[in-house]
């Protein structure tokens, strides 16, 4: 038999639902729009509004990016630097999270205080990129490994992760006779897969997004990423359009193409990443 | 077989927590020793010592004579079971039980032949391809007791393994552990904070409070002459009533006087001098005190019954007198009911007196 809800809550699950469905909505709709827009010819690009669907379908856009030169070194620097610098950035930010969450690490807290540190403090644009200078970094590729490489909060996120490893995990382990390393590498690492993930998907965005350091630190036309590349795309529009020297097409529908060449490898890659946000790992592991 | 000794053996955590205190401890080659006590007593972190997982601020601690403070823990040839299993839930049975194999280099048909061994021992041939998180609580525990013994390690060390598991399971696992221990004939240290454990499966049991070693002794010999109020009232289900009174000396004859009774005491069981100005405590164990629903000429004393639990074999009874409650075991088929009015007669060779102050016993009518 079935239990009987009362005229009250289903009142709430109602609202709850509308509500919910209003705020997908809120989500989802930027993102249809940079579709719809620039998917639309200049025109109504142009003229704004709502839309839902593409007014007088139009890929002028996408020609106009695409026909750029670079945009194919541009997108393979940005898969390789991503390829490259996430995996590294997890591993590193892992090793540094690793003895912190460690309550027999020595001087722990004040450690602990200065990765936390950087976190609300930097040094500052200029002296980063005299210390880039100086090192050899300028013009260089590996700087795109070196930004990001630990961060603050990414270490925070995994030492929590890997404090929820009960300890006992830890002292079995050392009676069976492993090293740290060994512990780290085949006990923590693999049971803390979804952090790493979580860690992987921001490290990911963070990488795939940038934009700021090519334009800063490389010189080379061959060396920067598609977002540097996309940027320079809207601002050359807007000048173009300044200028008068208009060649047909809105900067919207531009900006548009491009904010959705930038978000969907992201949308691609995630569905795959997904499934290692599973919760449970730790399941039959310990008794809770 | 390998024997365990603790000269000496103090801890106190960084926030000057004293955990242990100048604890000395034999444990004989291939003896079961049980560390019994309530929570915070020191037990866990005396294992954990042993084990090398954590540090003694002071005093010594020997396995085969040879000094081993100093030794990673993965160097004193030692296996330790854990109350939540700390099985590694990412791999299958075979490879926690191969885990310690493979890390000391053994070849693989050796580490196959000694899992297979053990997982014939402990009845876990069937589920070595499967992953722990597929297994029941019991067979979770008999893997962690597969990894500790498939290397046969000089002192198995056991932290509340039965823990997590419920009534039946532990009963069952406490045979196996039992029978486990005639097949290894292996050194053991096993802590526990239930006494039922401890008095069914230690040859010897150290009872602890407070860091410290209130009695080491047979669990029968606990159980009969407890050295002072804490072991008398900590060992034993139900718990030892204890009456407080006083000490008279009356015609050469010491007596112990209550509120309830008077009985005189046998000069010859008396353990310490008697300092007849102090406040003592009687302990008598609830199967000492026989229950009659009729007047009866050896009567202690009487009571009505307060509260009845029946336990199928015998039945507590719980007894209001004189405002205190005393326990008593009664026949089931004696058909008490609550509300009853009921003699007690007194085994007079089953008793125990305590300074109330010092808590140390001063008379075991068992001695």
């Amino acid at each position: 038999m079935m239990i009987k809800e009362s005229f009250g809550s289903r009142l709430f699950d109602v609202i709850n639902i509308s509500l919910f469905l209003v705020l997908s909505f809120t989500m989802f709709y930027p993102l249809l729009y940079c579709l719809v827009l620039s998917l639309s010819s200049e025109v109504y690009a142009s003229q704004g509004g709502f839309f839902l669907y593409p007014r007088s379908f139009d890929l002028t856009a996408y020609k106009a990016v695409f026909s750029k030169p670079h945009l194919l070194s541009g997108l393979l620097n940005s898969i390789a630097r991503v390829l490259i610098s996430v995996p590294i950035s997890v591993f590193f930010t892992a090793l540094c999270a690793y003895p912190l969450s460690r309550k027999d690490m020595p001087h722990r807290k004040p450690l602990f205080l200065f990765v936390l540190f950087t976190m609300l403090f930097s040094g500052g644009m200029v002296p980063i990129y005299l210390l880039y200078h100086s090192i050899g970094l300028l013009d260089n590729r590996m700087v795109y490994l070196v930004q990001g490489l630990i961060s603050a909060f990414n270490v925070i996120l995994i030492r929590n992760y890997f404090q929820n490893i009960p300890d006992s995990m830890h002292q079995a382990a050392m009676i069976d006779g492993a090293t740290e390393w060994y512990i780290f590498f085949r006990i923590y690492l693999p049971l803390s897969r979804p952090i790493l993930a979580t860690v992987a998907m921001f490290q990911t965005i963070f990488h795939w997004n940038s934009w700021y350091d090519a334009v800063i630190y490389m010189n080379s036309d061959s060396k920067v990423v598609l977002q540097a590349f996309l940027q320079r795309i809207v601002i050359e529009q807007e000048w173009a359009m300044l200028r008068d020297n208009f060649i047909g097409l809105a900067p919207e529908s531009i900006k548009a193409a491009t904010v959705v060449i930038t978000v969907v490898p992201i949308m691609i890659v995630f569905p795959f990443v997904l499934k290692y946000f599973s919760k449970g790992i730790m399941l039959g592991g310990i008794k809770e | 077989m390998s024997d365990l000794v603790l000269k000496k053996i103090t801890k106190v955590f960084p926030d000057n927590t004293l955990a242990v205190s100048n604890l000395d401890l034999e444990v004989q080659s291939g003896e079961f020793m049980v560390l019994v006590g309530p929570s915070g007593c020191g037990k866990s972190t005396t294992l954990s010592m042993i084990a090398g997982l954590e540090e003694p601020s002071s005093g010594e601690i020997y396995i085969d004579k040879k000094l081993i403070n100093t030794f990673q823990p993965k160097d004193r040839d030692i296996a330790m079971v854990f109350q939540n299993y700390a099985l590694y839930p990412h791999m299958t049975v075979y490879e926690n039980m191969a885990f310690s194999l493979k890390l000391r280099k053994w070849e693989k048909s050796n580490i196959n032949k000694r899992v297979q061994e053990t997982a014939n021992i402990l009845e876990l041939d069937s589920y070595l391809d499967r992953y722990p998180k597929s297994l029941s609580g019991g067979q979770r525990q008999r893997v962690a007791l597969g990894r500790a013994i498939v290397r046969k390690p000089k002192v198995f060390l056991f932290d509340e393994p039965l823990s997590n598991l419920d009534a039946k399971m532990r009963a069952v696992m406490r045979v196996e552990l039992k029978k486990l221990h005639d097949r290894l004939g292996a050194t053991m240290i096993y802590v526990t904070h239930d006494q039922t454990e401890a008095m069914t499966l230690g040859q010897r049991i150290c009872i602890m409070n407070n860091g410290e070693i209130q009695q080491l002794a047979t669990p029968i010999e606990a159980y009969k002459n407890p050295n002072n109020l804490f072991v008398a009232s900590f060992i034993g289900s139900p718990q030892i009533n204890l009456i407080d009174g006083e000490i008279i000396l009356k015609q050469d004859q010491y007596h112990f006087s209550s509120d309830l009774f008077k009985i005189p005491i046998n000069k010859k069981y008396i353990l310490n001098q008697i300092d007849m100005n102090q406040a003592f405590t009687i302990g008598i164990r609830p199967e000492s005190l026989k229950v009659f629903q009729h007047d009866n000429e050896d009567c202690l004393f009487q009571g009505n019954v307060d509260l009845i639990e029946p336990m199928g074999r015998e039945t507590f009874a719980y007894i209001a007198s004189n405002n205190q409650r005393i326990t008593a075991i009664a026949n089931p088929y004696d058909g008490l009911n609550v509300g009853d009015k009921i003699s007690l007669v007194f085994d007079e060779k089953n008793y125990s007196i305590f300074n109330k102050q010092s808590g140390k016993a001063i008379f075991n009518s068992k001695t």
